[in-house]
């Protein structure tokens, strides 16, 4: 139940006992003065009849009851409460009744018993019976104090319980009233309220999704305008934070592109010293400058490899350098992994031959295309292939290219019967510049770019890199790679 | 009559080792230190072929290869472009410049002969 309905059917219930307690009480206040007024009103008029009544009764009880009834007429024509009159006497014994007398009868008879002691009474009384009738009894005294008759004045008082009737009825509808008006101001109130928690909600939404400079400025002297308060100072937090990171990230890429370029540049400028010292040493060897002895032929073909190292060296640190460099701007097209497995493969070959091991391919799918570099895949597939021709000095290199779950990657496998990787250094072998043991750069060669190039050209695909390996019976290593997705599913229904 | 060869690189070692690996292969071979220089002499002077390095300070290779292109007189000369870069985005400026061919830094001397025969045929 949302806190706007909660609010109003409080508010309701509230108004409309409020109105009903005040209403009732007012009924029952009104009910009481209206029959004290009327019997007052009645025993008033009553005293002030009585002698003429009397006096007519006296005067005409021998002669005629309708005469009679024709002088009592007005009296209780007057009197907007009586309904008829009774003389009767001490004895109890009714000698007139307004009614019969009407019909032009006297018939004497006794009252009923329950009556019968205010009849005795010497003073004026009154008593309201179980149908709201009442009955005023005021007694009739000669000059001498003797009681002759006790005159009854019965009055209904339905026409006054119908006033009564009237104004519960229009009470019940002011209730009613009530009830409708506390709704409307209890919604009203209800959305005063819950529209500022709105705003709030909104506020945080919008927060929510980004937006730094969104309005917190909820102005209300209650728990909500604190709450908004609270938001307000925490979008503040938030935003000053997030713009220090964003300082620090900007700093960090700058800092990241001056490193970038720094070693790009040193790698340059490395290459013009290594160029003319390795075309000098070719200009020797070739004789073309002067007769060398052979001792310093063999010392210059040594230092010669080792330019070559170094300058292979510098190549390694040029590429991963321009992949950092370049990464956002990769140049991504359709490419056929078979094609390039094979190509790799192919490579390969000769290398495999000279160290007398077996490289093989198995392409289980010929239709696995990725959106990507095509250098940089086949750089990275190269770069396996290479680490597992180096490392194995017997047995096979196996190189497999398949269709993940559902094709929606592809699978590149390349596994080797080398000498495998410790299993403490498996987690480190992908970071740059990383090789397991120092003495393996010393006996095969390479200063360990090549496992960082990898990862780093699956990253930049999306892909996952994965490797198995124990130590000295081999290494398997699994390039998962996100397949085209479109033109994977041309691929398919073509076929 | 041997071939004229104008060698343009800011490096006075990779001067003298074009000069010299150049010359033993039988060509006249002229060298200078900035592109300024080479284009000044280039008024004068008719050679067969330049090699020109594209990292230099004040006038870079690309540069000087774009005022050699401008001139009536050099507009067709053969001009092998020596660089260290050895990416598509350095294989595509030798191609929108219209040099005639590049090589590579580190290079072997017998490759670098060959691209020089390569060009002047």
């Amino acid at each position: 139940m949302s806190i706007r309905t909660k609010i109003a059917v409080v508010y309701s219930l509230l108004f409309s006992l409020l109105i009903g307690i005040s209403g009732g009480l007012y009924l029952y206040s009104y009910v009481e003065t209206n029959r004290k007024s009327i019997i007052k009103q009645i025993m008033n008029y009553a005293e002030i009849a009585t002698p003429t009544i009397i006096h007519s009764f006296e005067y005409y009880k021998e002669t005629s009851p309708l005469l009679l009834y024709r002088e009592i007429y007005p009296i209780l024509e007057n009197s907007p409460y009586l309904s008829h009159v009774e003389i009767i006497s001490p004895q109890g014994v009714v000698l007139f009744n307004s009614k019969d007398a009407r019909m032009g009868l006297i018939k004497p008879k006794n009252v009923p018993y329950n009556i019968l002691p205010y009849i005795k009474k010497l003073y004026p009384t009154s008593f309201i019976d179980e149908n709201y009738t009442v009955h005023v009894f005021i007694p009739f005294l000669d000059e001498f104090g003797h009681h002759l008759y006790t005159v009854h004045y019965v009055n209904t008082l339905a026409s006054s319980l119908e006033r009564i009737r009237n104004t519960l009825i229009a009470m019940i509808l002011v209730i009613i009233i009530a009830i409708i008006l506390s709704v409307i101001v209890s919604t009203l109130v209800a959305r005063g309220i819950t529209a500022k928690i709105d705003r709030l909600k909104q506020a945080a939404i919008a927060l929510e999704g980004g937006d730094l400079n969104v309005n917190f400025d909820i102005r209300s002297r209650d728990e909500i305008g604190e709450l908004a308060l609270v938001f307000e100072n925490m979008r503040k937090t938030i935003k000053s934070n997030i713009l220090k990171l964003q300082r620090t990230l900007e700093e960090l890429k700058e800092l990241d592109r001056i490193k970038n370029e720094f070693i790009a540049n040193i790698s340059h400028e490395l290459k013009t010293p290594l160029t003319a010292a390795i075309g000098y040493i070719s200009l020797i060897k070739r004789g073309k400058i002067g007769q060398a002895s052979p001792e310093v032929l063999g010392a210059l073909t040594i230092v010669e490899k080792n330019l070559n190292e170094l300058s292979l060296k510098i190549d390694s640190i040029l590429q991963i350098t321009k992949f950092q460099m370049y990464r956002e701007h990769l140049d991504k097209k359709k490419v056929n992994l078979s094609k390039t497995v094979k190509k790799c493969v192919e490579t390969y070959k000769p290398a495999a031959k000279i160290k007398n091991i077996e490289l093989s391919s198995s392409i289980y799918d010929e239709n696995l295309f990725i959106d990507g570099d095509e250098k940089s895949i086949e750089s990275m597939i190269c770069n396996l292939i290479d680490n597992a021709v180096k490392f194995t000095n017997t047995g096979k290199v196996m190189v497999r290219l398949r269709a993940g779950q559902n094709r929606e990657y592809a699978v590149i496998e390349v596994e080797d019967t080398g000498i495998g990787i410790p299993k403490d250094k498996l987690k480190k072998i992908f970071d740059r510049f990383y090789q397991a043991e120092s003495s393996t750069i010393r006996r095969y060669g390479g200063i360990g770019l090549g496992l960082s190039i990898v990862k780093e050209v699956v990253d930049l695909h999306g892909g996952i890199i994965r490797v198995k390996s124990k130590e000295g019976e081999g290494t398997l290593f699994r390039v998962l790679l996100p397949l085209r997705g479109e033109g994977n599913a041309k691929e398919n229904t073509g076929n | 009559m041997p071939k004229k060869i104008l060698v343009i690189d800011d490096d006075e070692d990779i001067r003298n080792l074009l000069y010299t690996t150049l010359s033993a292969e039988g060509f006249d071979v002229i060298t200078m230190g900035s592109g300024k220089e080479a284009l000044d002499f280039l008024m004068d002077i008719d050679v067969d072929c330049i090699l020109l390095d594209v990292m230099m300070p004040e006038m870079d290779g690309w540069e000087t290869l774009r005022m050699i292109r401008a001139s009536e007189a050099t507009r067709n000369l053969p001009v092998i472009m020596v660089t260290v870069k050895d990416s598509r985005i350095d294989k595509l400026t030798a191609i929108k410049e219209k040099a005639t061919d590049y090589i590579t830094k580190p290079f072997s001397t017998e490759e670098l002969v060959a691209k020089v025969r390569e060009v002047l045929k």
